[in-house]
């Protein structure tokens, strides 16, 4: 743990050091930029692949033999060219006659063609890992960041550039970020001065009735006509001090122990049983010790109020001004106050049934909360401090082998296949639904509405009838495997859910069944709103249906539907309900660290912490610790994403 | 006819020819599409109509016809179908209700009204639906125990729980709200009428697509619900909704599933009937909101 604290140390010495010495500051960012420069090429490399792959096609057509037409392909693209080219060739040179024939001839073309695209981006591979070499001091002195030095790079080097700065761009986020939370720390002990300052100084200036307020609230306001807030405001002290006499003070007493004295086993001589003394109740001491603490401060905050409506009345009798009576404050709730009106119900039922449970689990993250220590029935939960969290990282148990299994293990194991999963769910649906849209969009396909009803039934009929079902449909003995034996396609039935891999697979396949329809509606609409005139004219100066998907219609919808595809990756890393119903977390993970519970191979953080908190040795305490982690996973993802998001980036693209 | 004439019309011909092919191909793709699409409803019917056994069996078609699983599931004495059809029903009427009120009211407010809790209290909201909701359900389902509102009386709590934190779903009527003009409010304002008159007078006539989505989509959640309803339902029967009670006839072991396999199938049926009706009649509305929604983020 020391080595820990001290590697911590460092780190905040090193940032501190770096936020005042540019030099470090320059050194840090320069560090940081050097993995990036490895990551943006080895993309690099895969996206040129695939660009040469796409190039073949016009290598075989010879569409860019001409010198104006070479000189409109991008550098890369005309070396890429080059390349292929030289190898497309080859057929021409050893048999002349193949040029009397054009299909065969392209079709030969194409097949020679592919040795040489992927040499071409091979050989490409060590220039780009250079070229982000020589643009890595470039990107920590920021020396392209205004848009018109950037556009007069190629197009290559401003994806280096960007990835690049991208990484180097790290240490500045963290430290602006602590800057900014320091700042907001300072600011609100500063607000706390301010108040303080005021209730002192009212308290000097005040009118006795004033001062009175101080200990008897709303004294003031009846006092100086204002009847219903007096008696509101007296009316809430008075249940407060109620409460806190018979109730909150008891709770809050108990608060930092969570009970002193657990159930007591007893030997009943007459009776000749043991018999179990309940006493204290760990989870009421929690609850109503944390509903105290918010009774508390929303006691300080109305008294605060008190105070401030009393420094208003007393400057309002100072200028000889009428305060409102209370006709005006209830006529003021339909009209200036509405919102307070339409707003008090919502928000005290988010109050009560999300805020205060979420506080509530977070603190039991912070105790031994589980079936052995249920609070009251068998033994208290008490504080544990942080070791749940430390243990996330160092639980080790041997199974039967002897091999060592950590929970850290298992926890990265479930958390990759939630990323892997979610990344899948939306982005599969999201491509297939846009072709789906597209086709059915398409000029001259008919009965247009006929399938979208179609494809809409899965959104209309609740997802637990056609999940459940269509787990059924693929299971061992299943109505798929049948047909598939039927067909005399397969002697054995398929174990679709019987491995993990297959198992997420398939899911991931089914998902696309329930997805495609969704992104189907939201995509229809937008994809008319496209501007036809941009197809018109790419049309006219040559473009293809590829190209005009991936040069309009991707960009297009990109930018619109970035949103979306940020909520919907959000909401797959929560899919319980596909998930558990065609799965139910299923196979079982034999690797697994035996705290982690009964967990599967396609069980998602989200699957397990229900897991965790049903059956029958619920681990609370460790559901808490993984819905924080979903807590903060989903932070980190919104924020970079959201941080990305063209549309929140330029809005002016487009409009 | 001159040779370029000719020509021109061949191309025109040629590219006449290359659309019917792709727009034969995509009519093959569609219909394909449209059977995976339809084969598990399919399904369904047809082993809600199986008589000769209850169990899962290989083949789709039933050997001998009759309604019997229907029957099964009204048969108060053998199942409690009905009861959970009555709850899913009860529940799912009490949510749409109430969660549009509450949505209305927190997307209304937060559209129109610039108060200084807006933005904290918006910030607040995005920050809390980053946690998962089933966190929360440890601790509603022991206070709602101790409430003797889980198991049989598990009607109340579900609702209570499914309408008390809708306000945080409030951003895609907020977005449509957004979008109508505010010199209306503030011409109606100048000619007397207050805030509340403005909403209940001039907002609420222009807004019912909104008030049709959020309704629909409040009425249809309580009726896939499996997470809440299986929690506060704690396993008592009568106290499940049709999703907790259905899923136990096909999910648990394979006793219940040989039991129950078409009786699942039938009750599946009788509830996907009328959600599949309302949600194909509203499907308008629907569509507006989920891209409003999708757009705006």
């Amino acid at each position: 743990m020391l080595t820990f604290y001290i590697c911590l140390g460092a780190v905040i010495v090193i940032f501190v050091l770096a936020a005042f010495v540019p030099d470090v500051m320059y050194a840090l960012r320069f560090l940081f930029g050097i993995p990036g420069v490895f990551v943006a090429s080895a993309v690099k490399l895969v996206t040129t692949l695939f660009h040469s792959l796409g190039l073949i096609y016009t290598v075989a057509k010879d569409e860019y033999d001409s010198e104006e037409s070479r000189a409109v392909l991008t550098r890369e693209d005309a070396s890429l060219y080059g390349g292929i080219d030289v190898l497309a060739s080859v057929p021409e040179i050893i048999v002349p006659a193949i040029k009397k024939v054009p299909r065969l001839r392209m079709t030969l073309r194409y097949a020679m063609g592919i040795p040489g695209a992927v040499l071409a981006s091979v050989l490409r591979f060590p220039a780009i890992l250079i070229n982000g070499f020589i643009l890595l001091p470039e990107a920590v002195g920021r020396k392209y960041d205004d848009a018109l030095s950037f556009l007069l790079l190629s197009r290559e080097q401003q994806f280096l550039y960007k990835w690049i700065s991208g990484f180097c761009g790290i240490p500045n986020a963290i430290i602006s970020g602590a800057k900014k939370a320091a700042l907001a720390v300072w600011h609100g002990l500063c607000a706390v001065y301010r108040n303080i300052a005021d209730i002192v100084i009212t308290a000097k200036k005040g009118s006795p009735s004033t001062l009175i307020s101080y200990v008897l609230m709303g004294y003031g306001n009846i006092a100086r006509g204002q009847i219903l807030r007096g008696v509101l405001f007296m009316l809430f002290e008075a249940v407060f001090i109620f409460y806190m006499i018979f109730a909150g003070a008891h709770w809050l007493s108990y608060l930092p122990s969570l009970g002193k004295q657990g159930p007591v086993e007893s030997y009943d001589f007459i009776a000749d049983v043991y018999t179990t003394t309940r006493h204290d109740n760990s989870f009421k001491i929690l609850l109503y010790g944390v509903l105290t603490l918010f009774f508390i401060v929303a006691f300080i905050y109305t008294w605060r109020l008190n105070i401030k409506q009393n420094k208003l009345l007393d400057e309002f009798a100072a200028a000889g001004k009428k305060a409102k009576g209370s006709k005006d404050d209830l006529r003021s709730l339909v009209d200036e106050n509405f919102h307070r009106t339409l707003l008090s119900l919502p928000t005290l039922g988010i109050l009560l049934f999300t805020v205060l449970p979420i506080f509530f689990m977070i603190l039991v993250a912070f105790t031994n909360y589980d079936n052995l220590h249920d609070g009251y029935t068998n033994a208290l939960f008490k504080w544990v401090g942080t070791s749940n969290f430390k243990q996330l990282f160092s639980w080790e148990a041997k199974d039967t082998k002897g091999t060592t299994l950590t929970f850290s293990a298992t926890f990265g194991e479930v958390l990759s296949w939630t990323l892997i999963w979610a990344f899948f769910a939306t982005f599969t649906t999201y491509f297939l639904g846009m072709l789906v849209a597209m086709a059915i969009n398409k000029k001259g396909i008919r009965f247009k509405k006929g399938w979208r009803t179609i494809l809409v039934l899965t959104i209309a009929i609740p997802q637990f009838i056609s999940l459940l079902y269509v787990s059924r449909m693929f299971a061992y003995t299943g109505i798929i495997n049948n047909f598939l034996k039927d067909l005399g396609l397969r002697k054995n039935p398929i174990d679709f859910w019987g491995t993990g891999t297959s198992a997420r697979i398939t899911a991931i396949a089914i998902n696309i069944w329930i997805g495609i329809p969704y992104v189907m509606l939201i995509t229809t609409g937008i994809l008319m709103n496209i501007p036809q005139d941009l197809y018109e004219s790419s049309r006219i100066d040559g473009a293809g249906g590829w190209q005009q998907y991936t040069k309009i219609t991707l960009p297009y919808m990109l930018f619109v539907t970035g949103p979306y595809l940020l909520t919907s990756f959000t909401g797959n890393i929560n899919n319980f309900n596909v998930i558990f119903l065609l799965t139910g977390g299923g196979p079982n993970m034999t690797t697994a660290n035996a705290s982690a519970g009964s967990i599967g191979q396609t069980d998602l953080l989200i699957t397990w912490l229900y897991k965790l908190t049903t059956g029958t040795e619920p681990k609370y305490y460790l559901a808490s610790v993984i819905g924080i982690m979903i807590f903060v996973v989903l932070a980190i993802i919104s924020l970079a994403v959201y941080r990305m998001l063209p549309s929140v980036k330029n809005e002016e693209d487009f409009q | 006819m001159n040779a370029t004439d000719s020509s021109v019309m061949k191309q025109h011909m040629g590219l006449e020819k290359q659309r019917r092919i792709s727009n034969n191909v995509i009519h093959t793709v569609l219909i394909i599409i449209s059977i995976v699409w339809l084969i598990p409803f399919v399904c369904i019917l047809l082993q809600s109509f199986r008589v000769e056994n209850t169990m899962e069996v290989g083949y789709v078609i039933p050997h001998k016809w009759g309604f019997d699983n229907y029957i099964y599931l009204f048969d108060t004495n053998k199942s409690q179908f009905l009861r959970w059809y009555l709850n899913t029903l009860i529940i799912a009427l009490f949510v749409a209700v109430f969660q549009t009120l509450i949505v209305l009211c927190m997307s209304y407010t937060l559209s129109r009204f610039r108060f200084k809790m807006r933005t904290p209290l918006m910030k607040m909201m995005l920050v809390l639906g980053l946690f998962p909701g089933m966190l929360t359900m440890i601790i509603l389902y022991t206070v709602l125990r101790d409430l003797g509102l889980t198991g049989e009386h598990s009607v109340p709590g579900l609702i209570l729980v499914y309408i008390a934190s809708s306000g945080m779903g409030y951003y895609v009527s907020k977005g449509f709200f957004d979008t109508i003009s505010r010199s209306l409010d503030e011409s109606a304002r100048i000619d007397g009428a207050n805030r509340f008159k403005v909403l209940y007078k001039i907002i609420l006539p222009l807004s019912k697509p909104i008030v049709i989505y959020t309704v629909l989509t409040a009425f249809m959640a309580p009726w896939g619900d499996y997470i809440f309803a299986s929690y506060i339902a704690h396993s008592v029967t009568v106290g499940k909704n049709v999703a907790v009670g259905l899923s136990s006839w096909i999910n648990d072991t394979d006793k219940l599933r040989a039991a129950h396999y078409t009786h699942f199938c039938a009750g599946g049926v009788l509830v996907a009937l009328p959600v599949a009706i309302i949600f194909m009649c509203l499907q308008r509305y629907y569509v507006e909101g989920v891209t409003s929604g999708a757009v705006k983020g």
